[in-house]
């Protein structure tokens, strides 16, 4: 508008002064459509909405669409609307989607893209800017910012077979030879009751079939409760590889609480991790519990967890598991062994937890230490790669 | 005479251009048409019609030179050979139009003339005719330029995309806005000298609103051309930038410019544009119309009041009282020196549309050019008598809210009190509702269960005859756990008003409606998203789910997904 403030000003003055009526419809004119300009553009945005929608939780290396739902709810169009979607480079090259379009009266589209996240985490898709500005040109462009929605994407998981993880719990999913402990949820078959069966065991439909009092047969079986202790502080993993070995702990706590939750056994997990949703914090520790969605709740943790300074891996180790129940197998997954992280252990062994430590990278002092966990009872891996991993692939 | 190698000429790359370049030819064609008034008060005698037709086409030819001497060098050889060859071709055919449209020059005379003396070929009405053409040649040049350098050339854009090339595009536009404008004004002081009537011209007969007219147009047309720039603006910042548009854009852009535009026009042409009340006389008619409306706001207010008073006057009075005068209403006259149509209300109303644009302009204005001079501000800021007007506005605000945000509370509490004492039923039950409000606390709870049931059923979730009303709830929260609260509300207040033997009280039947209330509203809320999503849930689907058995947890639901299978299996 400033372009046309001085021929305002200078149509005033001839219409004040000569009174011409042509002079003063000049200026209505000039007047109208600046006004009509700059109603419409401001007015135009009010009135748009934008739904984002996309899948929050992905894999590694899945291409993710994600939908931009633009509608004009008012009775003007919208001439022109710049969409800036900002972006983290993790999942998409250039960090921003960018797209013009147009809207019709109460009309509406919608705007596609993809990413591909190649790396875990918790990546904010937007904020979304809008742009909009009048047909001449007159009136600054108008903005508005739609704010960002999280995508969490997964580590990477390794599919596991069998861990070989063993398991003191009577009731269970693992088939067991041992007949002492019977699942009573796992039904194998039934047969004639014979004095002394419990009245409990009793099948009274069968029995009301067959005239003869049915009892059930229960399968043995062990269930695996397990816990996942990641460690991640930082003093933990030294060296170039760091990083890398951060990131593959991480990988085979995903890959443990994977299989275990295909194979219908509860996991739970705790870790020294920083959480960007706990503010920065350690996360609340996820109690062991079966289930898909345990296991979701675990892969989030995974996906946003980074690595912290502090070390008081001992001393969460030590709270947490007294916590656990009897026969629960404890997946201790660390950089490095220390004395007092055996001390606790050789505590929770003597309360009934089984322990398995898998141990990441390769540091001095560490072949000994692991030589003498193995002498004394505990099972311990030590893998450098995912490649490692085939040991559980059967 | 070293002429060089001749370059390919470039062809208009696209419609827009062309457009461009018919919309400028159109309005230079209303630029001649104003001249053409001014030169003929001083050649009365002479027919200038052809000139119209003469400028569009004048107007396209400079355009099209543009293009042409773009990439020659100024004042070379080939540039200043194109320009003299293409004057000496106008000036002929200027002449022989002339000769053709006034049979009354005679060419075989002047023809003789020309042999003895060239100087004759000029005459006063050629040279009037020929400055027109000249202007009209330049103005288009001058535009046709701006439309070069703005125009979405491929190879020039993609120079710019490597950053070989920069080209300010938004000054360019400034540069344009300019010369329309120059053009424009030029127009609005020779037509103002028109309708003035100069002594040295005489009064010429044509309508004024005939020169409003063509001005509306040439200015219109303007606008139009501005949007193109615009639009050019954009697609080439978009194209820089790598952001995809869509080519379909430009036509509802341009159709929604013609619109506004023409919008405009119309507008400003039925406004008033002489005003017969002076500015005094204008202050003095506003405030005399606030007065007005506080003189209605005291005759409302006493009316009544006095009208009681004479009641109570003549009750206790002797008798014989002179009929009490009725009130006189309020009057408002707008004074009108000089009314222009029957009506002087529409005198006033155009006087005031007037006064309110003129000064609009005025206070926007002085408000831009104050904002441009941040300085000015400061200093003003500083003096004690701005500070105490500063925070006498801001007492007087915050009083203003402090009785606003009072008379809402009181407006609010005395509402909701209202609503508290009236029966509020979910309106789910306008059959019943004339006998509810007369039944029990417990039969309308039982009625009202019954009516809620009626209701969902028929929006898709109905319960089946052998569920119990806990079962229902399950089903309820399952398919959409926001309703857990409300229902087992719903539920538990049904199953004490069917089975218990005690009172049923008021205020649990008042709990019963709330919470169908919100129930309804969470379900109308579920059923709206559901409409709106692409792949709306039919009735069977809802089914579907409620076909899906429930059976009620003894005590926390089950964690082992084993123990429900093998009670299925059993």
């Amino acid at each position: 508008m400033r372009d046309y403030l001085p021929v305002l000003i200078l149509l005033i003055l001839i219409a004040g002064i000569v009174r011409a009526d042509n002079v003063l419809t000049v200026l209505y004119l000039l007047v109208a459509v600046f006004i009509a300009g700059r109603i419409w553009s401001r007015n135009a945005l009010r009135k748009v909405t934008v739904e984002r929608h996309f899948s929050p939780n992905s894999f590694l290396d899945q291409p993710l669409e994600v939908q931009l739902r633009v509608k004009n709810t008012s009775l003007l169009p919208v001439i022109w609307l710049k969409l800036h979607e900002s972006l983290p480079l993790d999942l998409i090259a250039p960090n921003y989607f960018r797209e013009v379009t147009s809207l019709g009266i109460h009309g509406s589209t919608t705007i596609r893209y993809q990413v591909h996240p190649h790396k875990r985490g918790y990546y904010p898709l937007g904020p979304l800017q809008l742009n909009t500005g009048d047909i001449l040109g007159v009136s600054h462009e108008e903005i508005a910012e739609i704010p960002a929605q999280y995508l969490t994407v997964y580590p990477k998981i390794v599919p596991l077979t069998k861990m070989g993880l063993p398991s003191k719990s009577p009731f269970g999913n693992i088939h067991e030879r041992n007949p002492i402990f019977e699942d009573p949820s796992r039904i194998m078959g039934k047969r004639d009751y014979v004095s002394g069966d419990s009245l409990r065991r009793i099948d009274w439909k069968a029995t009301a079939v067959t005239r003869k009092l049915q009892v059930k047969i229960f399968e043995a079986s062990i269930a695996l409760e397990t816990c996942i202790f990641l460690n991640l502080a930082k003093t933990d993993y030294e060296g170039h590889r760091r990083f890398d070995e951060m990131e593959f702990a991480i990988s085979v706590a995903a890959s443990i609480a994977n299989w275990a939750a295909r194979e219908k056994h509860t996991v739970g997990f705790i870790t020294n991790g920083i959480d960007l949703l706990a503010n920065h914090t350690f996360p609340q520790p996820i109690p062991p519990r079966k289930g898909i969605s345990q296991l979701m709740q675990v892969l989030g943790v995974l996906a946003r967890i980074e690595a912290s300074d502090h070390n008081n891996f001992n001393q969460l180790f030590n709270q947490a598991s007294t916590n656990l129940a009897w026969g629960t197998t404890v997946v201790l997954i660390t950089g490095s062994i220390n004395d007092g992280l055996i001390d606790e252990m050789f505590h929770a062994r003597k309360r009934g937890l089984n322990i398995a430590v898998i141990i990441i990278g390769n540091r001095p002092g560490l072949l000994e230490a692991i030589q003498r966990l193995r002498k004394t009872g505990f099972i311990v891996y030590h893998l450098f790669h995912l490649l490692d991993l085939r040991i559980w692939q059967g | 005479m070293n002429i060089q190698p001749e370059i390919p000429r470039p062809a208009i790359k696209n419609r827009q251009t062309f457009f461009s370049y018919i919309l400028i030819s159109f309005m230079m064609v209303c630029f001649i048409s104003i001249l053409i008034k001014l030169v003929q008060q001083f050649l009365p005698g002479i027919n200038l019609g052809f000139m119209l037709p003469l400028a569009f086409f004048v107007s396209l030819e400079a355009l099209y030179t543009q293009r042409l001497i773009y990439r020659f060098i100024p004042f070379g050889s080939n540039w200043v050979l194109r320009l003299v060859v293409e004057w000496i071709l106008l000036g002929v055919v200027l002449k022989a139009l002339l000769y053709l449209t006034n049979p009354h020059l005679n060419i075989g005379q002047d023809l003789s003339r020309w042999q003895r003396s060239f100087i004759t070929f000029f005459t006063a009405e050629f040279l009037f005719c020929i400055t027109l053409v000249i202007l009209v040649w330049l103005f288009s040049s001058q535009m046709g330029y701006v439309f070069l350098e703005l125009e979405e050339d491929q190879d020039k854009l993609a120079l710019e995309k490597q950053g070989t090339s920069i080209v300010d595009r938004v000054r360019v536009r400034a540069g344009l806005i300019g010369w329309i404008f120059f053009v424009g004004v030029s127009m609005l002081f020779i037509t103002a000298l028109l309708n003035l009537g100069v002594p040295q011209i005489p009064q010429f007969a044509q309508p004024i609103r005939v020169n409003t007219l063509i001005l509306l147009i040439y200015f219109m047309l303007g606008f139009v051309l501005l949007t193109q720039t615009q639009i050019s603006i954009l697609r080439t910042r978009w194209f820089l930038q790598e952001t995809k548009h869509q080519p379909a854009m430009y036509n509802r852009w341009m159709i929604s410019a013609v619109i506004l535009i023409a919008a405009a026009g119309l507008f400003a042409a039925f406004l008033p544009t002489r005003y017969s009340l002076g500015f005094l006389e204008f202050l003095q008619t506003a405030l005399g119309f606030i007065l007005y409306l506080l003189s209605w706001l005291q005759f409302l207010l006493l009316a009544p009041i006095i009208f009681i008073y004479s009641l109570i006057a003549r009750l206790i009075g002797t008798g014989e009282t002179a009929p009490a005068e009725p009130m006189e209403t309020p009057q408002f006259t707008p004074p009108v020196e000089t009314p222009t149509t029957a009506y002087p209300w529409l005198d006033t109303l155009k006087s005031i549309a007037f006064w309110i644009v003129f000064i609009g302009v005025i206070i926007f204005a002085l408000r831009y050019y104050v904002m441009q001079r941040q300085e000015i501000i400061q200093v003003i800021r500083k003096f004690a008598l701005i500070q105490w007007l500063k925070n006498a506005w801001k007492w007087l605000t915050a009083y203003t809210q402090k009785i606003t945000g009072d008379l809402r509370q009181t407006a609010q509490s005395g509402l909701e009190r209202l609503r508290r004492s009236v029966k509020i039923f979910p309106r789910i039950y306008p059959a019943i509702l004339p006998i509810l409000g007369k039944l029990p606390p417990r039969e309308q709870i039982l009625f009202s269960y019954l009516a809620l049931l009626k209701w969902t059923g028929d929006q898709g979730f109905p319960r089946r005859q052998n569920y119990t009303p806990k079962q229902y709830e399950l089903q309820m929260a399952q398919i959409i756990p926001e309703t857990q609260e409300s229902m087992k509300t719903i539920t538990s207040l049904f199953i004490e008003a069917r089975y218990s033997p005690h009172m049923i009280q008021k205020h649990q039947s008042e709990t019963f409606q709330n919470a169908s209330k919100s129930l309804q509203d969470v379900l109308q809320e579920y059923l709206q998203k559901n409409k709106t999503s692409e792949t709306p849930k039919p009735k069977e689907m809802l089914l579907d789910k409620i076909d899906e058995e429930i059976s009620l947890p003894v005590d926390e639901p089950q964690e082992n997904d084993d123990v429900k299978r093998s009670d299925s299996k059993g």
